[in-house]
This record gives C-alpha cells, sequence and structure tokens, in this order.
C-alpha cells in the first residue's frame, strides 16, 4: 500500500500520465469527434464503433477518462511541487546569486496547475450560448434574461471582393438595465457581464405569397429553412441555399463567384407533400408560380450569427500561463539546468538529484 | 514591383544559403579558418537579403508577412538560420552550419514551391496578435529544428567509429549534446509563448481560447513530448543518445503539426 502510495505520488506516474495524455491527444485529432454511432460504423466497422462509443473516443476530450486523467495530473504536480518546496527554500538560502532560479521548476508546475484548474473550473460553469438574428430582431440570449436587439449588420469587403470585416451592433436589456456596442471579428463587445463575439453568418430573403394580387403571406426567412403557402398545407417552399454572385457552371451547377450581392439567386424546391415538384434558381425580379400562388423571394440580406459567453476563469487560465512561462524562463536562463556535472550527482541521494540545477552551468 | 524585388532578393537569400552550406562542408573537411570566416560573411548576408524580402513583402502587403503557407515555411527557415548562427556563435561551433544548412535550404526551397500571391486576410486573421503569436513560433520551431539536426549528427557520430570523419570534424559528442539540450530550452520557452499568445488571440476571435481544434492539440501534443524529454534529463538524468532520440521524435510532431495538420486533418487553423 506505501509503495503504491509512494508511486502514485511520483514523478514517475506523472511522467507516465503525460505520455498517455499524448497518446490520447493524438489519438483524439485522427478519429473524427462528435458523430453518430452509424457514422463510426460506416467508417469503421459496427464491432470498432461500439469500442469507440464504450470507451467515449467519439468525444475524447470530454470523455470523463481524460478528465480523470488530468485530475491525477493536478493532484501529483501539487504533491510532487508542494512537498519540495522546503528542500527548495534549503537549497536556495545555500546557493549563490541569483537565487532565484532554485524555484525555476516549482513557479513553472503552480502555473501549469493553476491554469488547468482555471480551464477546468471554466468548462463546468462557463454559460454559452449561440444567437442569430436579423437587422431590426430582437432575440432571447438562451435563458440569461437577456434580450439582445441587432441593430445592425454589415458585411465589408476588400477590392478583391473577399470579406473584410463583419460588424454588428448591439442593444442589450435585461428589463433593468441596458446597454449597447459594437462587436467584429477579433472584437467582441462585453454587455451586461456577457462577451458578444461576431462569430459567422448567413443569407435571409423576403418570403411572399401573394393569390391573384392579393398577399397572403409575408416574413423573413433564413437560407435552408422553408414554409408552407396558405390555404394550401400540402405545397410548401424550401429555400436551399443563396447565391450572392450567382452564376451556373456546367457540370458542376449553381455557385456564387463572389461574395458580394452583385447578381442574388436563390436556390428553392417546391415540393407537394413528400413529392419534388421541382427545383431551381430564382434571380431578382423573378416569381415562382404555382397554380394561382405567386412566391416571391426579394430582399436579400445577411443575418448575424452571435456567440455569446460568460466564463468567469479565463483569468485563471492566463495568469497561470504567465506564471508557467515566468517559470520556464527562470528555469532556463536565471540559471541554466544542465548536466554537464552530471558525474558528480550520481554520488548524492536519488532524491537530491530532483529538479538539481547544476553548479557549474555558467561556462556556456 | 515591390513583388520583384522582394522574389529577387528571397531567390538570392536561397543562393547564398546554399553556397554558406558549402563553404561549411569545405570547412568541415579541410579544417582550414579560411572558409569558416566566409560562410560566416555568407551566411549574415544571406540572413539580412532574407528579411529584407520578408520586410519588402510587408510592405507591399501592407500588412505582417506572416500569414499563409510560403510567408510562414520562409519565416520558419529565417528563424531556423538565425537560431543556428547564435548558437555557432554562442557556444563557438563554427561548423554548426554544415548540419543545420541542409535543413534551412529544404525549408525554404518548401517555401519557395508554395503560392507567392498576395491575398486579402480573412477577417479572423486581422489581429495584432498574428505577428507576436507567429513569429514565437517562428522562432521555437528554428530552436527544435536545430536539436534535430544536433541529435541527428549525434546518433551518426554516436554509430560510427571514434577517429572516423565524422569524429574527426565535429565536436565532442558531450557539446552536441548539450546544444541540443539548451536549443530544446529556447524552443520550449517560446512554444508555450507561442500557444499562450495564440490563447488570448482566439478568445478573441472565436470566443473560446481552447477548442481541441487539430493544430492546437498537435501543438500540446509537441509541447508534452518535450515536457518529458525535460523530465528524463533534468530529474532522472538522462542524456546522450536517449535524448538525441527524443529530440528527433518532438521535432517530428512539430512538422506534423506544422504541415500535417493543415494537410492530413480539418479544423480552424486551416487557412491556405
Amino acid at each position: 500500500m506505501k509503495k503504491l502510495w509512494k508511486f502514485l505520488t511520483s514523478m514517475k506516474f506523472a511522467v507516465i500520465l503525460l505520455v498517455i495524455l499524448s497518446l490520447a491527444m493524438a489519438g483524439g485529432s485522427f478519429i473524427t469527434q462528435n458523430q453518430s454511432f452509424e457514422w463510426y460504423a460506416a467508417q469503421y466497422s459496427e464491432r470498432t464503433a461500439a469500442v469507440i462509443f464504450a470507451l467515449g473516443l467519439d468525444d475524447i476530450f470530454h470523455s470523463w477518462w481524460f478528465f480523470a486523467l488530468f485530475a491525477i495530473l493536478c493532484l501529483d504536480l501539487l504533491f510532487c511541487n508542494v512537498t519540495k518546496l522546503p528542500k527548495l527554500i534549503r537549497r536556495a538560502k545555500a546557493s549563490a546569486k541569483p537565487k532565484a532560479g532554485v524555484f525555476g521548476p516549482f513557479v513553472s508546475h503552480i502555473g501549469m496547475l493553476l491554469l488547468i484548474i482555471g480551464f477546468v473550473l471554466g468548462q463546468v460553469t462557463k454559460e454559452e450560448c449561440t444567437v442569430y438574428g436579423f437587422k431590426g430582431e430582437t432575440k432571447a440570449v438562451c435563458d440569461t434574461g437577456i434580450q439582445v436587439t441587432i441593430e445592425n449588420f454589415e458585411v465589408s469587403f476588400n477590392e478583391d471582393d473577399s470579406v473584410s470585416q463583419y460588424t454588428v451592433s448591439l442593444q442589450a436589456s435585461d428589463g433593468e438595465k441596458s446597454a449597447s456596442g459594437t462587436a467584429s471579428v477579433n472584437h467582441p463587445v462585453k454587455l451586461l457581464g456577457y462577451k458578444f463575439y461576431q462569430n459567422s453568418f448567413g443569407y435571409t430573403v423576403m418570403a411572399r405569397v401573394t393569390k391573384g394580387g392579393e398577399l397572403l403571406q409575408e416574413g423573413r426567412i433564413i437560407a435552408g429553412s422553408g414554409f408552407r403557402i396558405p390555404g394550401n398545407d400540402n405545397l410548401s417552399v424550401v429555400f436551399n441555399a443563396f447565391y450572392p454572385d450567382y452564376i451556373f457552371i456546367d457540370g458542376s451547377g449553381p455557385a456564387t463567384q463572389s461574395g458580394v450581392m452583385r447578381n442574388p439567386g436563390c436556390l428553392y424546391t417546391v415540393y407537394y407533400g413528400e413529392t419534388v415538384l421541382g427545383m431551381n434558381v430564382l434571380l431578382s425580379g423573378e416569381r415562382i408560380k404555382i397554380d394561382d400562388y405567386e412566391v416571391f423571394l426579394e430582399d436579400p440580406g445577411y443575418y448575424t450569427i452571435l456567440q455569446v459567453k460568460r466564463d468567469s476563469f479565463v483569468w485563471l487560465v492566463f495568469l497561470g500561463g504567465i506564471i508557467l512561462l515566468a517559470g520556464l524562463f527562470l528555469s532556463f536562463y536565471v540559471k541554466p539546468l544542465s548536466l554537464q556535472n552530471g558525474e558528480k550527482q550520481k554520488t548524492e541521494p536519488k532524491e537530491e538529484q530532483e529538479v538539481k540545477e547544476n553548479e557549474n552551468a555558467s561556462d556556456h | 514591383m515591390l513583388l520583384t524585388i522582394e522574389n529577387i532578393l528571397f531567390t538570392a537569400a536561397l543562393i547564398i544559403y546554399v553556397v554558406t552550406m558549402l563553404l561549411y562542408f569545405l570547412f568541415a573537411v579541410t579544417k582550414k579558418d579560411f572558409f569558416a570566416r566566409i560562410a560566416l560573411i555568407t551566411e549574415i548576408s544571406g540572413l539580412v537579403l532574407h528579411l529584407a524580402a520578408i520586410v519588402i513583402r510587408g510592405i507591399a502587403a501592407h500588412r505582417l508577412p506572416l500569414t499563409n503557407q510560403y510567408e510562414f515555411a520562409s519565416a520558419f527557415a529565417f528563424g531556423l538560420c538565425l537560431v543556428t548562427l547564435i548558437f555557432s556563435l554562442k557556444f563557438k561551433f563554427r561548423a554548426l552550419g554544415a548540419f543545420a544548412m541542409p535543413l534551412v535550404i529544404l525549408i525554404i526551397g518548401y517555401a519557395a514551391m508554395q503560392s507567392k500571391e498576395v491575398h486579402e486576410l480573412m477577417p479572423a486573421l486581422k489581429s495584432s496578435w498574428l505577428g507576436i503569436h507567429v513569429s514565437t513560433a517562428i522562432i521555437a520551431y528554428g530552436a527544435f529544428g536545430l536539436a534535430f539536426v544536433l541529435s541527428i549528427v549525434y546518433l551518426l557520430r554516436d554509430k560510427m567509429k571514434e577517429g572516423g570523419f565524422l569524429a574527426k570534424h565535429t565536436p565532442p559528442k558531450e557539446k552536441l549534446d548539450l546544444i541540443a539540450y539548451r536549443s530544446i530550452c529556447l524552443g520550449m520557452l517560446f512554444l508555450t509563448f507561442t500557444m499562450i499568445t495564440g490563447a488570448i488571440w482566439a478568445e478573441q476571435a472565436w470566443g473560446s481560447y481552447w477548442s481541441w481544434d487539430p493544430k492546437e492539440t498537435w501543438s500540446l501534443v509537441t509541447w508534452l513530448i518535450y515536457a518529458v524529454y525535460l523530465h528524463f534529463r533534468l530529474v532522472w538524468k538522462k542524456k546522450g543518445k536517449f535524448c538525441a532520440i527524443f529530440a528527433i521524435l518532438g521535432f517530428i510532431a512539430v512538422l506534423f503539426t506544422y504541415v500535417g495538420v493543415n494537410t492530413l486533418l480539418p479544423g480552424v487553423h486551416s487557412y491556405k
């Protein structure tokens, strides 16, 4: 029992954990993550898929054993370093200046520990939400009690038609307080304690249905969604995709030449029940005619996809990172650890050898 | 116009690197100081021309020239050459260039094969963190590259008999081992810095400082390999052959993080 305890709290065990973690991560990057059982069964075999699910290999980085490995590593880090602290202090007292280097390994490990703790606390407590909306819409931010209004959303382009920036103006309110600000890619905005990130965007059109010139229905829809024709439940229209700068390429089909809205085209499908009646691209000024009905897909625009987040432990992660960096600098450059004098140290007791820097290392 | 000048400077630097390598070979074989002195001059002038090429490209593109495969490979070669020069002066190991230059030429050759077109940056890349994130990565990669080269020389020397050609023309094994170790220390410090600045940037751009994207995961795997190396070295006093093999393994992980992830695995870092 004592032997087991000694092993579990040893540096050897910690390094074994590091090796296992590296192998798990490397493996995780090769197995496509977060897929269905059927997907893995088709990719590999049914038996392999069963193994993948049993071991949580479909989501390694959030699996219980990956978490457990990190937890054990943290305990080990803490134990190995704290128990060594008195020895380090004694050594620092005895060694010549600069003494700070003696604490390099200790500092870097504590930094690592804070970083992992901050990461795990963040994972467990963070609130995350994705909100999408058109200009002028007001949306609820999941269950935070906050309502956000998208006051404006603009996409700007470079000379070569590539996207330069996505900028969204927001107003957030929780019933009592309200705040407003602008977010763009790389420049999130903090409103009412939550960070709003301009994450992505999509296309939207105004869908209008008329019958004999009379307006039956009107509303904004996003690419990928559809609607039923009012008064005829069997008929429905799906707005499949949007091409801002439409071109038809022989042999490959509809495509867009750029992101700029020069020649907007909407790919749509008309259904009768489950049966496809037709599929085509609607260009501006055109309409879809189904029996007596006329369907218009007009006034194309963008909608924004916002990432809303609150992680109260980000500061701990970055503090840990800075401490880790400082520790590495102390270890390597304030008093270089090296092995030139390795022969001499062999005579010292094993424990004393651990994290012992070389006094004669200053000659390089 | 500016890009033509950049192209000429880049090609000139490449040719001068090849000349430098040949001069270092001559020095290693003949042991004549003359060759080493000239090689040092060509090495420095190659670096200056290379730096000028990078700077002019930056001026032409109105941004930091560290964003696509060509620019990064070119800067990687520059970083490796710079680290080699500093270490060869610091450790008075003049033949170091003879071993490191082939790798420099391999990387700059890889750069030369990439598309040199200047494209506008996608919004996520427009950040002041780009410069610090990528330039620290270049130093880290350069330092690990140098350790890799030294470890190969170490293993070759280890295999050959004492008194053989390689033994005669390279410094003692202990010195190779030590410089490789010091190089890994430098690499480790800068890789850590790269990962932290990358995390800060990711937090701003994607709203998540760490999302187990393959590039992130593999940089952590690389970090862990070198961390294990340092523990073996500093705690269990391993050195020599064992450490050399580890340093080679580490650099394979570096290369996989650099090229393999972009080409073999999908993720947010898959910018062309």
